[in-house]
């Protein structure tokens, strides 16, 4: 079987539908990150896979630029946590919820 | 290799007088912190600056290798956006000593934010749109918590980041997928490929619809809107007043752009259809539950959702109409706002409580500026003439009208009808209802006063003599429109 373009899109949509089903229903903030992290790099996947298919640089570029935002996006959610455990000693997002009325 | 040219420099000038700005609070915050006192008009030189410089210097049109279109509808965008940022820096300042968290990052965040905005709002291209919304998120994620102490800021910081990445991971997945259809990332290019081809392919309609979906979030639009209530109300309330407006202008600009570049309303029915229940679901969702709140931030969240749902009817009829009316919404929408905020910055005893609407009991007579400034801006907010809210929803209504959708413009009535009971609900409490007996401790701040009273003169003046207004939208919406 000859791998093309289109099975990376396919299973780049397989990924970015796991990371998506994460942040749904996972509590724990740690892994809510790691599922924000594969949506991400599922889109990466997507772009690299047009970019070929395209036979264009854009979409590698943009890939770059996705990264780096999602370093950035990381990075404010580890502080986040460290905010969320000093004052409730927890990662679980079900203890960060007392405004709901 | 491409270096930018003095044209593009030149262009971004207001942009770069906000970084280094913000640079400036940063490095005096951790060498000279003594100067503390002077951040919140160090960050207002800087703002005030950037708009100087985007009026004195001439508009030259697409810059940076065509990714940027600095034109009157940027120069447009960009100052609404930095007034607003005048509004919540002046409200931040007394906030900030109130909370004991003045600190240079806070403005330099705010400043970021700005830039953000101001990137998003004047691109044309999808990859500077993207790095635009997350300079524009990612501060905001982090004002958001920025009363560490309190629990309610975190869960507010928290809330916002996570839906927040997950609408940017939704926006840059629709980015993709346009890049992949169209092998471009231009507007210009993806516009005119989809209007010649007359229908949307289904790899264009799916991206489409994820990057309206990322924006939606960032709109508070029905059925992504679920964060803004607990954010409204666990925010700082500069901050919230800040998210309030800056992201929702700047997502509309984009929005407008897409829709208009592609000439959806003409081609792809099933957008007209899609977009339409979303700003009907928006209306009445938001108007409905927000008679049910008993905190006023709440409240305002949820017309704040009802009141993006009446800009997306003006952003379905796009076109110059449309358009100008996106600009008059965003104008009025942003004084109400403000005033509003402002008013309530004032009027609250602790961040981390509620701001409930029965502490205000009384207030209009022991606190009468404020209270007047919060009285203007919701009967503008219900649309009440001759405030500057009635005239903006008739333009929009009147854009949709003359396009032919009568019925958004008769649910859109509807609906303003409704909202005035839960505005009026505050006004009552304010003035009919007697001081209650444990009489809540709101600080005086002149500042915050001042603020108010403007955005409420603003509201006001502009109600009255709408032309300037009118005109400014006009003029800029005819560098969109072909």
């Amino acid at each position: 079987m000859i791998i093309t373009a289109t099975h990376y899109l396919v299973l780049s949509l397989i990924i970015f539908c796991l990371g998506l089903v994460g942040v749904m229903v996972r509590r724990n903030f740690i892994t809510v990150l790691m599922s924000l992290e594969l949506m991400f790099n599922a889109v990466n996947l997507n772009l690299i896979a047009f970019s070929y298919r395209l036979d264009d640089l854009a979409g590698q570029v943009l890939a770059i630029f996705v990264i780096t935002v999602a370093a950035a996006e990381a990075a404010i959610g580890l502080g986040l946590i460290i905010a969320l455990v000093r004052l409730k000693d927890t990662v679980s997002l079900d203890e960060a919820d007392v405004m709901r009325s | 290799m491409l270096t930018p040219t003095h044209a593009d420099l030149v262009a971004i000038a207001p942009e770069i007088i906000l970084t280094i700005t913000a640079g400036l609070l940063l490095i005096v915050e951790a060498f000279l912190p003594g100067l503390r006192r002077h951040f919140s008009g160090l960050a207002m030189v800087g703002v005030l600056a950037a708009i100087w410089a985007r009026l004195h210097f001439e508009l030259p049109g697409a810059v940076w290798a065509g990714m940027m279109q600095i034109d009157e509808l940027a120069a447009f965008v960009d100052i609404y956006i930095l007034v607003a940022v005048i509004f919540t820096i002046a409200m931040a300042g007394p906030f900030l000593r109130r909370t004991e968290t003045e600190v240079g990052e806070f403005y330099a965040l705010i400043l970021l934010a700005t830039v953000g905005a101001m990137v998003m709002a004047s691109s044309v291209n999808l990859l500077p749109i993207f790095l635009g919304l997350e300079l524009l998120s990612i501060p905001l994620y982090v004002l958001n918590a920025f009363l560490r102490r309190s629990q309610v800021s975190v869960e507010a910081g928290l809330k916002y980041f996570v839906v927040g990445a997950v609408a940017s991971a939704f926006l840059v997945y629709g980015i993709a997928l346009l890049y992949g259809a169209t092998a471009s990332t231009d507007l210009a290019v993806i516009g005119s490929q989809v209007a010649s081809s007359g229908q949307l392919n289904p790899l264009v309609a799916i991206g489409l619809a994820m990057i309206v979906g990322g924006l939606a979030f960032k709109l508070a639009l029905v059925p992504c809107h679920a964060w803004a209530p607990d954010v409204y109300q666990g925010g700082p309330t500069p901050v919230t007043a800040f998210l309030a407006v800056v992201p929702k202008g700047a997502a509309l600009i984009v929005l407008l752009r897409l829709a208009d570049g592609m000439d959806l309303l003409h081609i792809s029915p099933q957008w007209v259809a899609a977009a339409a229940g979303i700003a009907v679901a928006s209306q009445t969702l938001g108007n409905i539950v927000a008679i049910v709140q008993s905190d006023v931030k709440r409240m305002l969240a949820y017309s704040g959702i009802a009141h993006m749902g009446y800009a997306m009817v003006a952003v379905i009829v796009a076109g110059a109409d449309g358009g100008a009316a996106v600009l008059v919404y965003l104008v009025a929408y942003t004084l109400m706002n403000m005033g509003a905020f402002a008013s309530i910055a004032m009027l609250s005893e602790r961040e981390d409580r509620p701001h409930f609407i029965n502490d205000l009991r009384g207030q209009g007579y022991k606190r009468p500026i404020v209270a007047l400034a919060l009285t203007t801006c919701l009967f503008s907010l219900a649309g009440v003439p001759p405030f500057i809210g009635f005239t903006a929803k008739f333009v929009v209504f009147r854009a949709a009208v003359n396009e032919g959708f009568v019925w958004l413009a008769v649910i859109g009535v509807v609906n303003s009808l409704v909202s005035a009971f839960y505005y009026l609900r505050v006004v009552y409490a304010m003035y009919m209802q007697p001081l209650p007996r444990r009489e809540p401790k709101f600080q005086f701040s002149f500042q915050i006063a001042t603020a108010a009273a403007v955005a409420a003169l603003g509201v006001l003046i502009l109600g009255i003599y709408p032309t300037p207004i009118l005109e400014a939208a006009q003029t800029a919406i005819l560098v969109l429109v072909r």
